[in-house]
């Protein structure tokens, strides 16, 4: 029943709009002369409420990208402590501030005010263009740290088993350099990704787009890092691979390495 | 005046025969230094134990694989990376 009741709930507001002011404008106004004021007022009033719905559909477009960027923020593991908590908290405090915004919009009496609030919606929160990125760039630049101290750690071990190795010095001359450009790269890398979380966390909504740069700047640092890993995970390769056919063994691949 | 000679024979043969205690008691004392020969047995212990630690090869074949399993992990997370590092762009239409 629930379904044709708001058919005809439908129908009888189509008919109301089609009948023009009857049943919307005060009696008084009625049994006067019409004139202009009355379909001009109901003509704001229905495009007042046309903003009203579109900024609600900006402020609910918001809040699913928070809910999913809260996902993703928790489901991080390579990212630190700190950082997480201060991602949610944004996150958090973007929600419930728009959620406030929207409320705020739906009581606007005036189209002025119901867009100056609507506006709010992107110059304070900058959803898409700040804290998506924010959120992206803190996650990898953590995850470049964690892969980072993986390829140490396996520099190490590659190095002791290099000195342990009985093969001919010449057959390892190309690992011991992939050693030597192992260490360099991931040396790069560690200092490319130095406080790239902590600058990008530091932008906020008010100061975009002066900080679009800064923004830029920090994806590059993250791309240099990210770069020199690559490389690094390649000289791992080649000295494993030295390593295998010291004992005989093939050297087949892990699996394809990361596209650069 | 027949024993003289004999106990002058005698007397050689004890003075000979001190001679040689004497000499004996000079190799018995040698073994002091030969203390230190038994002393650098250490070292070439220690060049036995020297041998032993590339001697495990199935530990090193095992070393290789952990470091393939790490290899993939690491690739993983590259991956990852570059997906985050792509989504990361803001949408400017937005």
């Amino acid at each position: 029943m629930s379904a044709p009741l708001f058919a005809r709930l439908a129908i009888a507001g189509a008919a109301a709009a089609t009948l023009g002011t009857v049943s919307v404008v005060p009696a008084g106004a009625t049994t006067a002369t019409p004139t202009p004021n009355p379909t001009r007022q109901q003509t704001q009033a229905a495009n007042l409420a046309t903003v009203k719905a579109k900024c609600d559909a900006q402020v609910q477009k918001r809040l699913t990208t928070l809910g999913d960027e809260g996902t993703t923020i928790n489901a991080a593991t390579d990212l630190s402590s700190g950082d997480k908590a201060q991602l949610l908290s944004t996150d958090t405090g973007d929600t419930s501030g728009l959620t406030t915004l929207d409320a705020t919009i739906q009581a606007d009496t005036t189209m002025v005010d119901a867009l100056k609030d609507c506006r709010n919606i992107v110059v304070d929160y900058r959803v898409y263009l700040l804290f998506g990125p924010q959120v992206h760039m803190t996650i990898a630049a953590d995850r470049l740290g964690s892969i980072n101290a993986k390829l140490q750690a396996l520099a190490a071990q590659l190095a002791q088993l290099l000195a342990q190795s009985k093969a001919p010095a010449a057959d390892l001359t190309a690992a011991q350099a992939a050693l030597t450009d192992l260490n360099a790269k991931v040396a790069a890398a560690e200092a490319a990704d130095a406080g790239q979380s902590a600058a990008v966390l530091a932008l906020t909504p008010q100061g975009y787009p002066g900080n679009v740069s800064a923004l830029h700047a920090v994806r590059q640092a993250l791309d240099t890092s990210r770069g020199d890993l690559k490389g690094a995970r390649a000289d791992v390769e080649i000295i494993r691979n030295a390593l295998r056919q010291d004992h005989g063994t093939s050297s087949s691949s892990p699996g394809p390495s990361p596209s650069v | 005046m027949s024993s003289e000679p004999f106990s002058r024979l005698a007397a050689i043969v004890v003075g000979s025969a001190a001679v040689f205690v004497i000499a004996a008691c000079g190799t018995t004392a040698t073994p002091a230094p030969a203390a230190p020969v038994t002393s650098t047995a250490a070292p070439a212990a220690a060049a036995t134990a020297t041998p032993a630690a590339p001697a495990p090869t199935n530990d090193t074949s095992a070393s290789i694989n952990q470091i393939d399993g790490q290899l993939s992990s690491i690739d993983k997370e590259l991956n990852q990376t570059d997906s985050g590092l792509n989504t990361s762009e803001g949408d400017p239409s937005q």
